[in-house]
This record gives C-alpha cells, structure tokens and sequence, in this order.
C-alpha cells in the first residue's frame, strides 16, 4: 500500500516538525528561566555581601581593627555563613580562612575552580573587597556551590521534563497527524474511485460536533460529486429518451417499407423508390448514431471498462479487416506494428482506427498510400495513420476535429463530419494526445496514448 | 421452435411476429414485461426477444429474474437504448445478443436462428467441417476441395470457418463483422463484401455456383447438404 505509507512518512514528517519546535520551545524557556534564577540569587548575595561589609566597616568606626578581626573570626565559625579575608596594611593576615583572590575592591564573581580552602572546595565564589579607613583590606566572599547546585537540579528538572514532554509530543502529534491525513486520504481516495468510473463513492462523512475543515472539504466534495452525478444520469436519460423516441418512428418507418416492397409486387419502379428512402433512413440513423455515440464518449463514466490491450494486435486486425476494401478502392495500405500496451477500450479504439483509415480511403485520391503504424516514443504508445493525398491545409487542421466540420472540398461525399470528432471524443476518453501533421504530401493523425505502469 | 417476444409498442410486436412466422417459428408475444416474466418461465420457448424499455417490469429485470430462477432460454435484447454502456449491461446482465432498433427483419430473424441452434451448434468441438466436397481441419488450419489445397489468408480461415459453423442459416454483415474481426461499430465501407469475394475466388470451382450464397437482404449462407 503505497499511499498509506506515504501517509505514515507525512504524519512522521509532521510529528518530527513539532517536536523540534517542541524542543526549541523548551530549550528556550529553559534558558530564560536559568538566566532569571541566576539573576536573582546573585542579586541576593550582593546584597548580603554589601550588608555585611557595611557592618564590618561601621564596626571599625566604632570598635576598630580589634573587633573588625575578632567579628570575621567568629563569622566565619557560623554554619552556613560567609568566608572572609582581613590584610593590614603591610598585607599581613588578621583574620580570616579565605585564600588571596588578587580581586580588585568592589564586586568581582572568581570563576574560582582551583581556589581551595582547606576541607571547603569552592567552586565559585563572589567577593567584596573593601580597604578600611586605615588601609587594611577587608574581603567578604560567598561560596557559589548552592547556586551550581541549584543550577544543576533545574537542569535535571528541564531536561528530564523536556525529553518527556518532546517523547509524549511526537507519539500525540504523530497521531494527530494520522487521523487528519486519514480522513484527507478518504477524500483522495473518493476522487480516484469516481475518476475511475465509479460514481457512487462519497467521501466518508464523520458525525463531529464542530466540524472542521476536513469536513467541510469532504462535504464540498460530495455536493460537487452529486451535481457531476446527476448531469451524468440527465445526460444519459436524455440520450436514452432521444434514442427512444427517434428509433420507435424509425423501426415503424422501417416496417412500412417492407410492406411496401411486398405489396409493390415486382414493379421495379415501387422497389427503387422504397430502396431510396431506406438508405436515407439508414444514412439519418449512422448521423443520430453517432451523435449518440460522441454524446456517450464525451460524458459517460466509461473508464471502469478499460483494460490493458496490445495496440499492435489491435491495429493489425483492423488493418486486415479494411485491406482488401482499400486495395479494391485502388490505393495500398502498409502497417508497421511494434508491441504497445494502452490501458482502454478495445471496442472505441478499433472504431477509432476504423475511423481514420475510412478516412484516408475516403479523401485521397486512386493509387495513394496508406499507412497505418503503432510503436512507443520509449513510454508512451502511439498509433500514427497517415497518407500521401492532399492533406488538410494547417489552418484547417483543428477545425476537423470539431463536430460536424466539413472541408469545402467533402461537403459531397458521403459522411457525418462526425469521424474524426468521434476519433478525438476516443483519444480524449483514453487521456490520448491526438494532432494533425503535415506528411508531407499528405495528412497523418497521430495518437499518443499515456504511458502504462506495468 | 417457439420463441416468445416481449414488446409493448403493438406495431413493432406484429411485424417481429409475422416475420418470425414466415421464418418458420412459432410466437408468443406478450405485452408488458410481468406477464412476459410470467410466460418465459412457464415456457418452454427456445428464444425470448425481450424488449428493454417495457411497463411494469424493465426487460433487464426481467432476464435477471430469470436467470436468479435458472431459466437459461437464449435471449434477444431487441431496443432502442443502443449507447455501448447499455449494450455490455444488457450482455453482462443475462442476454446473449442484443439488437438495436431500428432492425431489419433478415438480421433479426437470421441472430434468433442462430441463439435457438447454440445449445447443440453443428461442430462447435468438431476439429474438421466438411461441406460437399469441401473440408476446413481446424487443427491443422488447412482447407481442401475435393483434391485442391487451398491457402486462404488467417482472416480467410476465420470467416470461412464462422460460415460452416452456421452452416444451414443466414449470417447478417453485423454477425461477421462482430464475429470474424470484433469490429462493434457499423464501417462504411464494404468490408464483409470484399472478403466473402475473395473467399469465393479462392475457394469456388471455376464455372459452377458459389458455395457461399448471398441472401439478398440479409447476409450469406453456406447450405446444409
């Protein structure tokens, strides 16, 4: 199943999109938290640093160095607390654990990773560095381990968060994706049933509460598939009741002339007349026929029927068929058939060669050429009639394909003007190319036919 | 051999009658299609000629009625619906021929003759046709008259071939050009002439009458003898 798959790989498509997006998203968020957390807590310290320096600098205002040493000791004994450095001004150690930080006064973060107090490994540190009125320096620093510590559980928390919340978000969203593409895929697969011929598929219709764009597609589409269904059934029901109408009076017509001939009893006269008027009832009946048959072609589900036929075989029996018929006319026909497979219908596609080799006999002069060939430009199947009679002028050459056009030159020669428009109803039915080319002298019809997947 | 026609336009189902009679059956006409449906399966008939557009009960139900009874009399669509869908529904939905109006009575008489002789059609399995001093071997493909070889054309072959099988009855221009060479559109041209003129060239003793003989009217048989 080919379309399911492709399916799956746009619903992983859509799924894979999201949770990057997810992730980003996450990462994102996760960044800005760690950054504000960070703020905040260095804010924190800052003010705790600044406090405590002012009140060991108002402490040597009113007590001096003394107290200032003896108030870092028993700071630095509290659990928990800060970690402080006290030099004279000589640089001779008062008090204090901290190791020289070699940071200017004021506020500096150490990014500190070898500083080491005994038994205290710090990680990093913030300092406050002041010189007291008589030039000793006093250092107040805050081990920033718990901030690392913090940072680090909310990394965890974020990471752990996001790679679930990412997991969960591509099944969800795979799904999601899923059930929507599957409802699109009913409506594909509606359109190609019924371009296959078979009218009566529907989109499938879902009861949704608040129906979404899907649904409303699907309805779109189905309201548009019965407006194309009923112009088919009205088409068809019009052509049936002309069909009806016209050959019940016909087969009377048909009826009367019999008796007619039995009654005329022999009188040669009564037969020719009776002979006349059949043949213009049978000439009306090919006209109607076969705007009855163009009708069908152009607008019929005729699709369902085609099948794959070997365009060779086919051409060949035809050619043989008309042989004898054109040679007796006094012209040549010459085939030349490679294998070519066309997905159609066997019956049109004869009626359409029939066509154009009628065609050929009927507007080329005695002793012309006909040729009638089927090969493949590598794809795709083409079936080529050509002669070496007069052609058709180029300006000419898509009129002929009209309903009904005739040239100047044939308006007295039997026929409907309606050949080579079935011809081009056929090729159109089959998805076949049909144009008309100089041979050079001479008309050739060329037919291209799609490709077919074997 | 009784053939019942089912028609509802009065007109049309005298002539198919008189014509049928002339032609040698036995007919029943009914005139709606219940009561043909009523007829055809207390029969016994050994063709039904089935109008397609019919009051009460269409002719494409009706044979699909018969056919759900096991009722495999041969039927004739004989109908004005001539569009190609309608022509493969009505052989897909039980028919075995199917003519469109207008009809000549020779074509119609000659499709009836040949659907009541299927069943037990002379030689369908045979592998060699003999007709007067004529033999066709259809294994070998070769043709003989009295002790001439014959070398006919594959289609020459094939249509000589379809003549002998029906030998005895008429075979219409249509027949052959559905049977002989699968062409389902009516050419304008005088295709099945020219063979059949050919054939005879080939196969005909110089100076003698042909073999094959040309009904006027109708199409050409080869006689039973």
């Amino acid at each position: 199943m080919r379309a399911s798959r492709f399916f799956a790989a746009t619903g992983v498509r859509l799924a894979v999109i999201q949770t990057v997006l997810l992730i980003c998203a996450f990462w994102v968020a996760g960044s800005l938290t760690k950054f504000s957390t960070t703020y905040i807590y260095r804010q924190g310290v800052q003010a705790r640093l600044a406090s405590e320096s002012a009140t060991l600098a108002a402490l040597y205002q009113s007590r001096g160095i003394g107290e200032v040493a003896a108030a870092v000791t028993s700071g630095e004994r509290r659990p928990g607390g800060l970690e402080y450095r006290l030099i004279d001004p000589g640089g001779r150690l008062l008090a204090g654990d901290l190791p020289p930080t070699g940071a200017p006064l004021g506020l500096t973060f150490l990014d500190w990773d070898d500083a080491h107090v005994p038994g205290r490994p710090y990680q990093d540190l913030v300092v406050d560095n002041t010189r007291l009125p008589d030039g000793s320096v006093l250092t107040v620093g805050q081990d920033l381990t718990d901030e690392g510590k913090l940072r680090h559980t909310l990394r965890n928390t974020l990471f752990w968060c996001g790679g679930a919340g990412a997991v969960v978000g591509l099944v969800l969203s795979y799904l999601l994706a899923r059930g929507v593409l599957r409802r699109v895929d009913g409506v594909r697969a509606a359109a190609r049933a019924v371009s296959a011929g078979q009218m009566t598929v529907r989109a499938p219709r879902r009861k949704a509460l608040l129906p979404d764009d899907i649904d409303d597609l699907g309805a779109s589409f189905n309201t548009m598939l019965d407006e194309i269904a009923a112009l088919v059934d009205r088409v068809r029901f019009v052509s049936t009741g002309i069909a009806h109408d016209l050959r019940t009076p016909l087969t009377h017509v048909r009826q009367k002339l019999d008796r007619i001939r039995i009654a005329a009893n022999g009188d040669a006269a009564v037969l020719a007349a009776a002979a006349d008027v059949e043949a213009d009832v049978d000439e009306l009946l090919r006209v109607f026929d076969a705007m009855l048959r163009l009708a069908e072609i152009e607008s019929g589900p005729l699709a369902a029927r085609f099948k794959p036929l070997d365009l060779a075989e086919l051409a060949g029996r035809i050619a043989d068929a008309y042989r004898p018929d054109i040679e007796a006319g006094g012209r040549r026909l010459s085939t030349a058939l490679a294998p070519a497979t066309v997905l159609g219908d066997a019956d049109l596609i004869g009626q359409a060669i029939g066509n154009l080799l009628e065609n050929a006999l009927r507007h080329t002069p005695v002793g012309s050429h006909i040729a009638l060939a089927v090969d493949t430009d590598g794809e795709r199947p083409r079936l080529r009639v050509s002669d070496d009679g007069p052609g058709i002028p180029a300006a000419k050459r898509e009129d002929v394909l009209r309903h009904f056009y005739r040239l100047e030159a044939s308006r007295t020669t039997p026929g409907s003007g309606l050949g080579l428009a079935i011809v081009a109803a056929i090729a159109g039915r089959h998805g076949a190319q049909i144009e008309l080319l100089d041979a050079g002298p001479g008309l050739t019809v060329l037919m291209t036919f799609p490709a077919t997947q074997s | 051999m009784r053939v019942l026609v089912v028609e509802d336009d009065l007109q049309t189902a005298n002539y198919v009658r008189d014509g049928l009679v002339t032609a040698g059956f036995e007919v029943d006409v009914a005139d709606d299609g219940a009561e043909g449906l009523e007829r055809a399966r207390r029969g016994p008939f050994d063709v039904l000629v089935i109008d397609r557009m019919l009051p009460g009960l269409d002719g494409l139900s009706l044979v699909t009625a018969l056919r759900r009874d096991d009722v495999q009399t041969p039927v004739l669509f004989l109908t004005a619906m001539g569009a190609i869908g309608d022509r493969v529904e009505g052989l897909e939905g039980g028919g075995d021929d199917y003519l469109v109006k207008p009809f000549s009575m020779e074509e119609l008489g000659a499709r009836v003759s040949a659907l009541a002789r299927r069943p037990s059609m002379r030689g369908k399995d045979e592998a060699r046709l003999r007709n007067g001093d004529l033999t066709l071997d259809r294994l070998q493909r070769t043709v003989q008259r009295g002790e001439r070889r014959i070398e006919l054309l594959p289609l020459q072959f094939k249509l000589l071939e379809f003549l002998l099988l029906h030998e005895g009855d008429v075979v219409t221009r249509t027949m052959l050009l559905e049977g002989v060479w699968g062409l389902r559109f009516d050419p304008r041209t005088n295709i099945v002439e020219t063979h059949i003129s050919h054939l005879r060239g080939k196969i005909d003793h110089p100076g003698e009458p042909s073999l094959i003989v040309t009904v006027r009217g109708a199409g050409y048989s080869i006689r039973a003898r």
